[in-house]
Formats: structure tokens, C-alpha cells, sequence
């Protein structure tokens, strides 16, 4: 349910902004990395989930 | 979610409805829905119950509804005690994505005493996928619906017409404008992405524990302390712009108010006005005291005066009498008298001598010849004083014009200025010259509020640099002893790339920010000058810290908006936003074109149907503003029209199909 919301709720200014994201930048580990923080910020409720979303990412992509 | 249509809202026991429901057809072009009611039938709380079903606020609860509970009273009196009612509104959306189902309950519950008790209310969306045949329960409904229409920006897609204007004087002073294109260009999104970026980063430093050195401990709380003594500082900062904010919207606020008078003419008018009620006051007295002195004067010579023909007439009888001798002068007999007096002849002759006996008699004769009747002496006399009387009498006439042209003079001037008075009056007659001398003072006090904001702001900004400068300092001084540190080296490597996405971010949030406003203005200034076509609004432009301006002689013509420009210029800016956000949210309207002169309707009217073809739009109209002519105009693009019917007896409405 979670990823599906996730592919359903992008905003077309959304696609806006990972578009900038992308022609920023050349490295594609940190271009991974802002387009799921992104998207991790985009579904998320009020609270600190994110800490720990983010700490997930860091380990995934940089480590 | 590329666009989300209503196509269906229900109403369950809310306000005055008990069980409604409103299907909204929408093609492109074919995309309006209209449904009228009378004021007081309940319009507004159609409106209500959607804004309450999306953010559980009724946006335009009129007063006498504020207190009421949302069970209608009709189902509430006929409720059992000890048994509940629901409330629900629910508003079935269909999106590129599939179906939402968003539905807001309460439950109204009557106790066996009477007494009424409210539970809820609770918010549950259901969705079904494109293609998908169950509906699924989604557990995070804000999220789902700020996707669709977010809160800060409601009141830009929910418009309550009649509180447009006012709705811009709150944009203007809570910067709700920014908030708005912040929102839509996700800036807020980006922004929290940043602001979580440097909280995870804070995260991490709060790992590095105290055997990497005291060295790094108190960097890192120099940098907390500094970070501290930043977010201070631009709390104040915030402050600062607020104060400057809201002093520039009362200024602003007083400038309409003022914008009619120049207010130096007037100040200049009305100090002369002043001078003139003195002028007029001081030759009204002068007037007065001489029309005292000749009253005064007229009673001392009143008789000489009203007897003045007869006294002219009796004096002419008695010279034609003294003329023909019958009126004897009467020196003539004083003359005799005193010669015989003095005893001297008038040729010498003494005449108390004996030998000159003869000539005494003769003149003694002749005395008695000269002598006058009693009568004709007091005639005599009477020619005399008559005389003198009319002596006084011609004098009369001199001082009498003397007098009078000095009062008319008087009367002359008093007229003039009475005239110069009536002519000022004329001008700032109606002109509350107090209250314009009272508004120009707290103009002034709000300038130099402005003024000392600026400065101030100037200073926190200053402070703040140098801040951001030392907190910069001190970060590379904290790297360069953690790279020293094998043991945090990976979170050293963290940091880093924490470092890099808030630049970039920043960047791109930078790059947005410029582009989407300069969108917005764009088409705001587009869809503005497509409503007013009679003035020239196209120097319109959306200012650094997001005012609405439209510069005309100095001013911000925007300040001087009537309430039907006002309203135009908040649907142009509606437009835009939803242009810019190229997201397609349905569109309310409460009462739309109620501050619209019945004149400029149709031009609106075709302006919705040019400009939103692709939108949905739900309107809810009096009779008043859909006259004929305004449904012939919507004719064409009009899907569903409704008409609430109200049942008096019950207090409750029904929504009927005006098909």
C-alpha cells in the first residue's frame, strides 16, 4: 500500500523539481539519494519518521 | 495526481440538510455547476460542509449558525434520548489515479436527559486505483488530500466571493500570497527537505561523543550555541518583517482612505475656513454695534425726522408771512425795545432828555406798531426753532448716509465672505476634517514604524551574517578535528554529503522560487487584464516579498481597487495559481458574482468559461446575481443546475435538480 501511494502521489510540480535535481547534478548516487528524500518528505506525515527514513538511505546508497 | 473532479458530494444531516446529494458531471467546456438558492436556504453551508469534509473548517458560517450544533435542529428534536446521529459529508473525487472517497463524520448523540453530546469528527478516505475494483482504506487521509488541494492554498480554489476583498487585505499582511506560491511550487516541500537535511546532520554531530577530544566538544558547542543565537535572531527578523508587514498594510489601509482628498488642500481650506468663520463672526458684531449707534442715533432725532415735511412746510408759511411783513422780525421790535433801553437814538439824539420828549414818544409810537400779537410772537419763535430743527434735520441726512453706507459696506463684505464660506464649504463641505487630520497623524506614526523596522532589520540582518560567518568558521574547524578522528570519519563523510543536497536544494529551491513567480505574475497580470479591460493594469508584478502591485501615478493601484476589481483580481490570481501548479483541483465558488456590477457580469461571466474551460467549477448563486441575462451567458458551459428549496416549518432545504 505505502509504495503505491508513493507512485500515485506525484505532483507534476514534483516531476519539476527531481527534473532540476537531475540536470544538477552529475553524481547519480547523490542524484538517488535527493530524489528519495524527496520523496520520502512528500508522504510524509507530520512527525520524526524521517530520521530514521533517512539514516535507511544513507546506509542503501553511500554505503 | 495530474487533476481531481468532484463527482459526487453527500450531505448527511449537516446544518439544515438531512440526507442531500449533488452529482457533478464535467466535460471540458461543459464544466459548470450551478446551484442557486435564495439567502438563508442554504448555500453557504454547501460550501461549509466541503470545506469541512477537506480540512474540517467551515470556511463561511454565518453568525447565526457560530454555536449551532451541525445536526440539523428538525433531526435533533425528533431524535430519541439515549440514540446518536451521524453527521457525514462525503465527497467522492475521480483523479488520473482513480477514484477518492473522502468522508468527515461526526456523531450527535441525545441523552435520556435531553442533553446533546458531540463526538468526533473523524476524517477516513477510501481509494480504488485506476482499473482496480476494491476500494482501500489509505491511513494517511491529510497527506491524500493535501495531494489534492493543500490547506494554505484553499482559500484560492474555496472562494467565498463576498470575502474576496478582504481575503486579499489578509494575503497582503499574512504574505499569504508567498505561502501560496511557496505551496505550489513545492518550495515548502523543498524547504523541509533542507530543514530535515540539517536536523539529520545535527543528528549525527550529537554521535561523535566526548573521546574524540575536548577540542571538538566545544566547537560543536559553539556551533550549538551560535546556531542558537541564529534562529533567535531570525525569530526576531521575523518579527521585524511582520511588524513592518502590518504597519504597511494599515498604512496602506489609510492611504485608500485617503486616496480621495489631498490632504494638504484640505488642511489649507480648512484653516481658511477657520479664518473666515473668525472674519465673519467679527463682522457680524461690528455690524451689530453699528446698527446699535444708529439706532440710537435715529431715536434722538426721531421727531425732527418723522416731522421733517411738516416742519419744512410750517417754516415756509412762516417766511412767506415774515416775507409780506405780517410776520414781523422780530429784531425789529428788539431793536425798538433797546433803543428806548439804552435812551439813544440810532442818530444820535439822547432821548432821556425833556426837550427830546416828542422824539421818545414817536419811537415809544413806534414801538407799539412793532409790537407783536401773542400769536404771531409764538410763530416767530416757533420759525426759529423750526430752524434749528431742521438744521439737525440736514445734518441727519449727512451722518444718516454716513451711517448706513458703513453698514451696508458691512452687509457688502459679510455677503462676500458668507459667498467665499458656501464656496469652501462647497469643496470640503463633506469632508470629515478631523478624521482626515486623525488619519494623516497615524499615517505618519505607521511611516515611521516602517522606517524604524527597516533599520532594525538592517541591524538583526547585519548580526545574522556575521552569525552565519562565525557558525561557517567554526563548522570547518569541527570537520578538521573529525577528520582527525578515524573513528568518525564515515560521519564526517555523512556530513559532508548532507552539505551538498542543502546546496543543491537550496539551489534549485532558489531557481523555482524566481521561475514560478514570474509565472504567476504573468498570468495574474494576464487573466487581470482579460476581466478589466477598462484600465490599464498591465504594469501588475508580484513584489521580492510577495505583494501584489500595480503601479499607477506612485501609488499601488491595487489599494484602490473596487470590491468587483478586488474580486476580479483574486480569480486572475486563482487562475494563476492553478495554472502554474498545472494541477487541475476543482474550483468552489460562494456567492461569485455578488460585488459585480450586473453591467460587467456577463464579461465575467464569459471570462470563467474562456479563461477555466478545462476546470471544474461549482457555483453557488443567489437569484439576484443569475439573472436571465447571466444564465444565458453560462448557458453553454453549464452541466448540472440545482436549485435548494427550504421548508420554513422544518428549517431544513433540499437540493432538487432545476432540470
Amino acid at each position: 500500500m505505502e509504495s503505491e501511494n508513493k507512485t500515485t502521489q506525484k505532483h507534476e510540480v514534483n516531476k519539476r523539481i527531481i527534473k532540476e535535481v537531475k540536470e544538477s547534478l552529475a553524481d547519480a548516487k547523490m542524484k538517488e539519494f535527493l530524489e528519495k528524500i524527496i520523496e520520502i518528505e512528500l508522504n510524509q506525515e507530520e512527525g520524526n519518521k524521517y530520521l530514521r527514513d533517512y539514516e535507511k538511505l544513507f546506509g542503501e546508497i553511500f554505503d | 495526481m495530474e487533476y481531481a473532479k468532484i463527482k459526487e458530494i453527500e450531505i448527511k444531516n449537516f446544518r439544515q440538510f438531512i440526507h442531500e446529494v449533488i452529482k457533478l458531471q464535467y466535460s471540458p467546456g461543459k464544466n459548470i455547476t450551478i446551484i442557486t438558492g435564495r439567502n438563508g436556504y442554504g448555500k453557504s453551508n454547501i460550501f461549509n460542509a466541503i470545506t469541512w469534509c477537506f480540512f474540517e473548517i467551515e470556511e463561511h458560517l454565518s453568525s447565526e449558525s457560530e454555536g449551532l450544533r451541525k445536526c440539523p435542529n428538525y433531526v435533533l428534536y425528533n431524535l430519541t434520548p439515549g440514540k446518536t446521529v451521524e453527521t457525514e459529508v462525503k465527497i467522492l473525487i475521480e483523479t488520473n489515479e482513480g477514484e477518492i472517497n473522502i468522508s468527515r463524520t461526526m456523531n450527535t448523540h441525545k441523552n435520556m436527559d435531553g442533553t446533546v453530546r458531540e463526538e468526533g469528527p473523524n476524517l477516513s478516505i477510501q481509494q480504488r486505483p485506476a482499473m482496480k475494483r476494491n476500494w482501500i482504506s489509505n491511513p494517511y487521509p491529510d497527506t491524500v488530500i493535501s495531494h489534492i488541494i493543500s490547506r494554505d492554498m484553499r482559500k484560492f480554489f474555496f472562494i467565498d466571493g463576498e470575502q474576496l476583498r478582504q481575503l486579499f487585505e489578509e494575503t497582503n499582511r499574512k504574505e499569504l500570497i508567498k505561502k501560496s506560491i511557496f505551496d505550489l511550487s513545492q518550495i515548502t516541500l523543498l524547504q523541509k527537505t533542507i530543514d530535515h537535511l540539517g536536523i539529520f546532520k545535527s543528528t549525527l554531530r550529537k554521535g561523535v561523543k566526548s573521546p574524540a577530544g575536548d577540542d571538538l566538544r566545544l566547537c560543536d558547542q559553539a556551533i550549538g550555541d551560535s546556531n542558537h543565537y541564529i534562529e533567535r535572531k531570525k525569530g526576531e527578523l521575523q518579527k521585524l518583517y511582520d511588524d513592518k508587514s502590518e504597519a504597511q498594510a494599515n498604512k496602506n489601509k489609510l492611504d485608500v482612505q485617503l486616496k480621495d482628498f489631498n490632504v494638504e488642500d484640505i488642511k489649507a481650506y480648512a484653516q481658511k475656513r477657520e479664518d473666515l468663520e473668525e472674519n465673519i463672526k467679527s463682522i457680524e458684531s461690528r455690524i451689530s454695534e453699528e446698527e446699535d449707534e444708529y439706532l440710537a442715533y435715529l431715536f434722538g432725532v426721531d421727531s425732527g425726522i418723522i416731522a421733517r415735511k411738516a416742519i419744512i412746510k410750517t417754516k415756509k408759511i412762516l417766511d412767506g408771512l415774515e416775507s409780506k411783513g405780517e410776520l414781523p422780525p422780530k429784531i425789529q421790535y428788539v431793536f425798538v425795545k433797546e433803543l428806548l433801553k439804552n435812551g439813544k437814538c440810532i442818530c444820535g439824539l439822547d432821548l432821556k432828555q425833556a426837550k427830546n420828549i416828542k422824539n421818545r414818544e414817536k419811537i415809544e409810537n413806534l414801538l407799539k406798531d412793532v409790537q407783536i400779537s401773542q400769536v404771531a410772537q409764538k410763530a416767530t419763535e416757533l420759525k426759529y426753532q423750526l430752524g434749528a430743527l431742521l438744521k439737525d434735520s440736514d445734518e441727519f441726512e449727512e451722518v444718516y448716509n454716513k451711517m448706513t453706507s458703513k453698514i451696508n459696506e458691512l452687509n457688502k463684505i459679510y455677503i462676500e465672505k458668507q459667498e467665499e464660506l458656501k464656496a469652501i464649504n462647497t469643496k470640503i463641505g463633506n469632508y470629515p476634517i478631523e478624521k482626515i487630520k486623525k488619519i494623516s497623524e497615524m499615517r505618519q506614526q505607521y511611516t515611521e514604524t516602517i522606517l524604524d523596522c527597516r533599520g532594525q532589520i538592517a541591524a538583526v540582518n547585519s548580526k545574522l551574517k556575521d552569525a552565519e560567518s562565525k557558525v561557517k568558521g567554526l563548522e570547518r574547524q569541527y570537520r578538521a578535528f573529525l577528520g582527525k578522528e578515524e573513528l568518525y570519519k564515515d560521519v564526517l563523510k555523512d556530513m559532508n554529503i548532507c552539505d551538498k543536497g542543502i546546496e543543491v536544494l537550496t539551489g534549485i529551491k532558489n531557481k523555482l522560487m524566481v521561475e514560478i513567480k514570474k509565472e504567476v505574475e504573468e498570468s495574474t497580470k494576464k487573466y487581470f487584464s482579460g476581466l478589466i479591460t477598462e484600465k490599464n493594469f498591465s504594469k501588475l508584478y508580484i513584489t521580492n516579498d510577495y505583494q501584489i502591485r500595480i503601479p499607477v501615478d506612485d501609488r499601488n493601484a491595487v489599494e484602490n481597487l473596487s470590491a468587483a476589481e478586488t474580486l476580479c483580481l483574486g480569480y486572475s490570481f486563482m487562475s494563476a495559481l492553478r495554472k502554474g501548479s498545472r494541477f487541475d483541483a476543482p474550483i468552489v465558488i460562494d456567492t461569485p458574482l455578488a460585488k459585480i456590477d450586473p453591467e460587467y457580469r456577463e464579461n465575467v461571466v464569459n471570462w470563467f468559461k474562456k479563461s477555466l474551460p478545462d476546470a471544474q467549477i461549482l457555483l453557488l448563486v443567489t437569484k439576484a446575481e443569475y439573472t436571465e441575462a447571466v444564465a444565458s451567458t453560462f448557458k453553454s458551459a453549464v452541466n448540472n443546475e440545482y436549485i435548494i428549496v427550504y421548508d420554513g416549518n422544518k428549517e431544513i432545504s433540499e437540493i432538487k435538480n432545476a432540470n
